[in-house]
Order: structure tokens, then sequence, then C-alpha cells
């Protein structure tokens, strides 16, 4: 599984690949505020926004993993990017959202919330305004979960790779638990 | 087979295998009454049925198969066919043989090897039969091959009150060919007579060349000698009519009534659960508003009317909605009965099988859940628990042994049991192999149940020793772990030279729990109340620290180790000393544990959720429910915990202890190894 995810990335690491898979990257993105940092996750994979309810704490689980809710009926795992990017954890307050996302990872459909400090807007973005992710050099910041960097509207949005939010090996512990009961 | 439409292959495919299914039943049926023309009727039916779909779905081969297996059906209905067990070998593997074919073609097989031999080894029963119908003496059982539409005729016939006549004759010996001969006769016996059938059969009369005799079965208000005269004026020679039997085999006219096959729909799983889920939702939906604090109090008796109309509806809904998963387990000692049926011609046993409670029913995935461990149940006691005839006779039992297969309800449970008469389970032998694998130690008293319980142990499963000697063995550890992992469990009963019984206790259902909520700090987890013995409030003197280092209590003078379940999910503010808190006695897997909860909040049914993915391995708990109010309860993995207490008490945090607690000198002296009596359960 671990080499399968590095060849689906190899493209975006470097050469001529790096343009095509920005170009790819073109499209609608719900923007969203982690700290004084704007993200923006594609709308495709955005299934809804919800208001913060009650999160469940599920013990034993991963830090950034804040706890499970109900979404009418379904129990999804809520995750705190902020925790995860060493941010300091979101604090909630009026304008905190939860963006549930679906998406599908190894055959896999996997629904989440995205615990954030603020929903902005939906912004197109185009290809020529998209750049790869930066690097920092080896070792200083994980820029896995970051899939470009765009502007829009005079802001910089890091672009989210949500299944990247988790880790290969978190994934595959994640289709365990799903499938193993 | 390329072009078939994968539609049409796809229906063929799901109902071919429920029509091989049926066959499989139907012959143990008939095998074991092979007069019932009931059963048999039956099997033609089935039979032709599969034969029409296979054509349909543009499958040549199965569907000559299957007319093939008609025949021979529709021959030991005629009784031109002795029911003897070679037939029903032959009828048995075919219908496997198909079955692998179909199966075959699931995975997209083109060639199906199988289905060619199902036709010879029929062609070779239906060769030897119509040699055997042609040497058959005329006042014999009917002998014609007699279809269903047949049958109504004959029936319309009797009705009309037309007596119904078997003719005979011969051609004149000056014919040279008597097939032109034989068509004129049939066609002028029509002006006097209803033709049901005809033997050689009127589409082939080829075979009347060799044998030279033609045999009519027909329908007239003619007396026989008007007939006769008749016939002999056309050319026949040895005329010789008789009668047929009212009553006789070829009469199925007075059909006992039975139970008619209910009507039913085929749905997708998929729909079936995605419906379930919005049932699970409503229930939830509705328990939220009845729970909002503005409708709770409301005071308006209409209103409360109302509610409580909406939540029985919505409680109805969701039993409905359950049992729409429900499965009778009918179709699984089915196959049972076939697997008892082959064990016991392959290891020269006389074996009668009783089922009871076939149409229990069981949760779809609990059905398939526990197959396998039927099938291993099923083979112990045949191959171990059985004895053979000669030593039944010996031990003064009758020769057939009896096996028996039981599901019935039982507090709340589904019991399937498993049963047979035979040897009984040989205690000396398992505490000889339990010693040798060091569960037992040598001498140890150990309670009887105790000791059966130890042929669940995957050391003494897959010894040999043990198994020829005992009996019994081979993957019971596995069937304990299956039952067990659908919070169910596996039981044991036997006494010696009269037989074992083995019990499987089942929940109803896997998508629903009886949950007892608890309280740790702020946080709510629920405690599958099957899990759960008693709940004690301790009193301080009972708690008593083991080896400074884990807090223990005695419960009517044994010791039970104690689990803070604050300190197990790092509850804030929960209470970790047993002495303040609730003690919940847990039974798991490993042993039982006292878990320690701030207060018990309610005896609660709870859906099982998983847990939701995207969450890594969390420890210590089996799932997720939504409460009452809304919000999500976690609910504990007793089986987990119980199993880490006993395998090392290292592995869970240890419960809290105060720095003065005094180590109950002399109360245990050792800690860690248990008597197997404690491990047992």
């Amino acid at each position: 599984m671990n080499s399968a995810d590095l060849e689906t990335r190899a493209p975006e690491a470097g050469g001529a690949g790096v343009q095509d898979a920005v170009r790819l990257l073109a499209g609608k993105y719900i923007t969203f505020r982690l700290a004084r940092e704007v993200y923006g996750i594609e709308v495709l994979k955005v299934r809804e926004l919800i208001r913060v309810m009650e999160i469940t704490r599920v013990p034993g689980t991963k830090a950034f993993v804040r706890g499970v809710i109900n979404l009418r009926g379904r129990v999804i795992p809520v995750v705190d990017p902020r925790l995860k990017f060493a941010m300091g954890e979101v604090t909630v307050g009026d304008q905190t959202v939860i963006i549930v996302v679906q998406y599908e990872a190894d055959g896999e459909e996997l629904t989440m919330g995205i615990l954030v400090d603020e929903v902005l807007e939906v912004s197109s973005i185009a290809a020529e305004n998209i750049e790869p992710p930066p690097d920092f050099g080896a070792g200083a910041i994980d820029t896995a979960f970051i899939l470009g960097v765009g502007k829009a509207a005079k802001q910089v949005v890091l672009l989210l790779d949500i299944s990247g939010v988790l880790s290969a090996e978190e994934q595959e512990q994640v289709s365990r638990v799903a499938t193993g009961e | 087979m390329g072009d078939v439409d994968d539609a049409v292959l796809g229906v063929f495919l799901r109902e071919g295998a429920e029509k091989l299914a049926d066959l499989n039943a139907l012959l143990l049926r008939l095998e074991a009454q092979p007069r019932d023309h009931v059963v048999i009727s039956d099997l033609v039916r089935t039979a032709h049925n599969l034969k029409g779909g296979a054509g349909t779905a543009g499958l040549g081969p199965i569907a000559d198969a299957a007319h093939r297996i008609e025949e021979v059906v529709l021959r030991l209905r005629d009784g031109t066919m002795a029911a003897d067990s070679t037939v029903f070998d032959a009828l048995f593997a075919s219908v496997d043989a198909l079955e692998a074919s179909l199966s075959d073609l699931t995975r997209g097989a083109a060639e199906l090897p199988q289905v060619q031999r199902v036709v010879q080894a029929m062609d070779r029963l239906l060769g030897d039969d119509r040699k055997a119908a042609i040497a058959s003496d005329a006042r014999g059982p009917a002998g014609f091959v007699l279809g269903e539409y047949d049958h109504v005729r004959i029936k319309v016939l009797r009705q009309r009150g037309k007596c119904l006549l078997r003719v005979e004759l011969s051609p004149p010996a000056t014919e040279a060919d008597p097939v032109p001969w034989a068509r004129e006769l049939l066609r002028r016996l029509r002006r006097q007579a209803e033709i049901v059938a005809t033997l050689p059969a009127e589409v082939d009369l080829e075979p009347l060349g060799a044998t030279r005799r033609l045999a009519v079965l027909c329908g007239t208000d003619s007396g026989s000698a008007v007939l006769e005269a008749a016939l002999i004026a056309a050319g026949a020679e040895q005329v010789a009519i008789a009668a047929v039997d009212t009553q006789g085999g070829t009469d199925d006219t007075d059909r006992a009534p039975r139970p008619r096959a209910k009507g039913s729909v085929k749905i997708e799983l998929s729909r079936v659960d995605g419906l379930l889920d919005m049932i699970g939702e409503l229930v939830i939906a509705q328990s939220m508003a009845a729970n909002v604090p503005e409708i709770a109090c409301l005071s308006s008796r209409r209103a409360r009317q109302c509610l409580g109309q909406v939540t029985r509806i919505t409680r109805d809904l969701q039993d409905a909605g359950l049992r729409l998963r429900m499965v009778p387990v009918r179709g699984l000692f089915q196959a049972m009965a076939r697997t008892v049926r082959d064990l016991a011609r392959k290891h020269g046993k006389e074996i009668r099988l009783i089922t009871s409670g076939d149409d229990v029913e069981l949760d779809r995935s609990v059905v398939e859940r526990i197959t396998d461990p039927m099938v291993h149940l099923v083979r112990n006691a045949v191959d171990h628990g059985i004895e053979t005839p000669s030593e039944r006779a010996a031990g003064g039992k009758g020769q057939a042994a009896t096996i028996t297969l039981a599901a019935y309800h039982q507090g709340g449970s589904i019991i399937v049991e498993v049963k047979d008469d035979g040897r009984g389970l040989d205690r000396d032998a398992i505490r000889a192999k339990a010693g040798a694998l060091g569960l037992i130690r040598d001498g140890a008293t150990i309670r009887d149940a105790d000791l059966l319980n130890l042929i669940f142990e995957s050391g003494l499963s897959t010894s040999a020793e043990v198994t020829d000697t005992s009996g019994r063995g081979v993957g019971l550890d596995i069937v304990r772990r299956n039952v067990e992992a659908m919070r169910g469990r596996v039981s044991v009963a036997s006494v010696a030279t009269r037989g074992t019984s083995i019990k499987m206790v089942l929940p109803l259902t896997l998508a629903i729990i009886d949950g007892m909520l608890v309280g740790c700090g702020a946080e709510r987890y629920i405690i599958p109340t099957m899990a759960v013995v008693e709940s004690i409030r301790p009193l301080p003197e009972a708690v008593v620290s083991v080896a400074g280092r884990r807090e223990m209590l005695n419960v009517r003078g044994s010791l039970l180790p104690l689990v803070s379940l604050s300190q197990l999910f790092q509850v804030e503010g929960g209470t970790l000393d047993a002495s303040r808190g609730l003690v919940v006695v847990v039974e798991g897997i490993g042993r039982s544990v006292g878990l320690i909860v701030d207060s018990v909040l309610a005896q609660q049914q709870v859906v099982i959720k998983s847990i939701g993915s995207g969450l890594g391995r969390a420890k210590y708990l089996s799932g997720a429910a939504i409460l009452p109010d809304g919000k999500v309860g976690l609910i504990v993995n007793v089986d987990e915990i119980t199993v880490a207490s006993a395998q090392d008490a290292a592995a869970l945090p240890d419960a809290a202890q105060s720095p003065d607690a005094t180590p109950a000198a002399g109360a245990v002296s050792n800690p860690e190894p248990r008597e197997v009596t404690n491990e047992q359960r």
C-alpha cells in the first residue's frame, strides 16, 4: 500500500510531471481558516458543512482525532488539522465549522469531519495561479498533505490533500478498522 | 456461451443456486421416504424449472443435464426405476457437479467439464432403466413416462368418469417396419380413446423395431372388449387390456394439502441495509425529539398522545426492519443434512438426522458466520462422536445413531444445538492432553464443566492423538472463536456412552445490543449487558491490594481483579478508587473483571455502529452507538479488557492505589498463575 502511494505521488515530486500535476489541481475550492493561514479543499470532496456539535472523545486514538460525532445517525470521526500541523488545537467558537469530506482510500469510502476555525468562501483557482508545494528542505515541515499553493483574490491558499492528512500508515489502520469490525 | 446476456445469466446463477439447494433438500427427503409423491412432484418441478432457466440463459449443457435429472426423477415417480442408493448417489453427485458448474460460471469459466459428467451419469441410469422397462412384466408398474401435464390429464379423465386402460399390443409379424403401423394404429385408437402416453413414447417409436411391443395408456368410455375388437380390426396382434389401478403409482390426485410457499420478492441486500440505516436514523431522531426539554415537559394531552404514537410506530418500524434481515435456519440445517448423509455413508455409519426449529430466524450474517462452525460440529459428531453400528450394537444401543440439530429461543438469545447420541467425550483423554499442554496442573481439581470446556482450546483441537482417542477437537477452537466474535457463547454437555451436545448461544441480531450506560467523569460508556454479571457498591474493606500492585475486590470470598474504566480511558475526573464508585462485574473470554465506574445511568438498547473510520485502532472499544440525546456513546470491548487482564496484569494500567495501601498479606500468595477454573470463562 505504501509503494502504491508513492507511485501515485511520484509525478508531483519533480521534473515536467510537476506542472501537469499542478494543472490538474485547477478547480473550485472551499477555503477556510486555520489560525491565520488559509487552506482549501476541493469542493467535490466536500459533502457538507455542519455546525460544531458535541464531540465524543475516543480514548486511545491519535491526538489530532478529536473524537466522533453523530452525523444523522452515522458515526464519523472528526479530526483537528491544527493538531496535526502542530498549530495548537482549534478552540470551538461561533465561527467554528466541521467540514464533512468524503473520499476514497483503497476502494473504501471514508467520511470524516474536519474541524476548522472559519469557512471563508468557494473560490475558483485557475491552473496558472497554482504552484507546486514549496520545499522547506528535508525534515523541516511535512508537506505531504499540501498538494499545491494557489492564489485567489490576493490570498495564498494552501491546497489540502485530505487523504494526506491521514498518513499512509494511518490509512491502513483505517481500512483495517473499517473492514475488520 | 459468449453472447449470453449478463443480466439473464446473473438471474440464472442466483436462482439456479437456489434450485440446486432445493433439489438437494428434496432428494434427501425422497431418500428418507421414497414413496412420497409430493416430494417427487416437487423434484420434477424444480428440475424442470432449472432446465428452463438454463435454457433461457443460453446454457444448453446445463439445461441438458437438468433435463436428464428430470427424466430420472420421472422414472422414480413412475416406479420404472428403483429408488436405490446407486440412483441417489448419482443424483446427489449430479447436483454437486451442477453446483460446482454454477460457481465456475460465476467465476467466468467458459468450459463446464462437470456438466458432461452429469449427463453421462444420468444417461447410464436411464440406459439401464430403459432396458429394465422393456423387460418388465405387463402387470408391473404402469411403466409410462408421464410428465406433469399427463398427470393433469389423467386427473381430468377420471373426473369425467372415463376408465383408464393400459393396452398392450404387438404389430403383426408380417410388418417389417412397425413404426408407420403403430402411428396408424394410434390414430385410429384416438377415435375411441384419449391417449395419455405410450411406451415407447409416440415421438420416438424407433425402439418398437426391436421390442415389437407397444403399450398405450388411455382413457375411454368404451368397454375393453369394444376397444380390443377395434384394435384387432386395425391389425394388432396379441392385444392385452388391463384397467389401471386408480390408486396406483400414476395417481397423484389425492395430494395432501401442504403449506404453500408464501409470496416473496427478491431485494438486493444493499437496499435492505439502506432502509435499515434510514430507520435507524428515524429512531434516533424520534428519541432526540422526545428528549428535547421543551417537548418532554409538554402538558398537552393530545401532544403527548401523538408523541406516544410516533414512538410506538417507530419502534414497530425498527422491529420490522430488523426482521428483514432475518432468515430461517432451515437452509443451514438442510445443508447439514447433506453433510451428515455423505459422511455417514463414507464412514459406514447409520445416522438419522432430526431437525427442530427449522423456522427459527436468525440474522443473515449470523447464519453465514455459524455455517462453518456447524460443519465442524456435525463432522465431529459423525467422525468421532458416533460409534460404528457394531459398536453401538455391542453397547446395547440401536444401530442407527441420531444427530439432532435444534434451534430455539431462550431469554433473548437463540440457541443452535448439535446433539448426538454417540459415545460421549472421553474426560480422561481431555485431562491427559490438557495436562500435557500445561492447561491444567497434574492432580488439580477441576469442575467437570470446565474440563469439558477445554475441548475448545486450540492446543487440544489440533492434536491428532486426542482426536483419535477421545474424538472431538478438530477446529473446535475456531467454533468458539467464530461464535464469540458475534458476542455469543458455546457450551458443551456430555454423558459417557449417551452422547454429546454442543450449544451455540447466539445474539438475535448483530445490529442491536442491550447495553448498560455507565458514567465516568463527564463521559459515558456502554457496557454490553450480556457481559455484565452484577454491579456492586463495594465496602472499603472488600478492596484489597495484591502485591502492592493491583487492586482486587473480594466478592463472596473470591478475588476479582479491578480495572478503572476512567483510568483505562484517561477520563478526566473519573473515579479511580473502587470504594468510591461502583464496580460492574463483567465476564469476557479471559475471565471476570470488575470495572470501576462512577455510576450506572441507564439500561439501553442501542444500535451498534462502526466506530467510524479514520481513527486508527481504538483499543478496548468495540463500536459506537447513538444515545437518546443524539450524542455518541462508545461501546466497551469487554473481551479485550478481560483478555488483557488475564494475559498480563501489566498490560492494563494499574488500578489506582493509595500509597498507604497495605498488601493483604496471605490473602493471595501469587497473583499470576491462575487456576484453570478461572481461565475458562
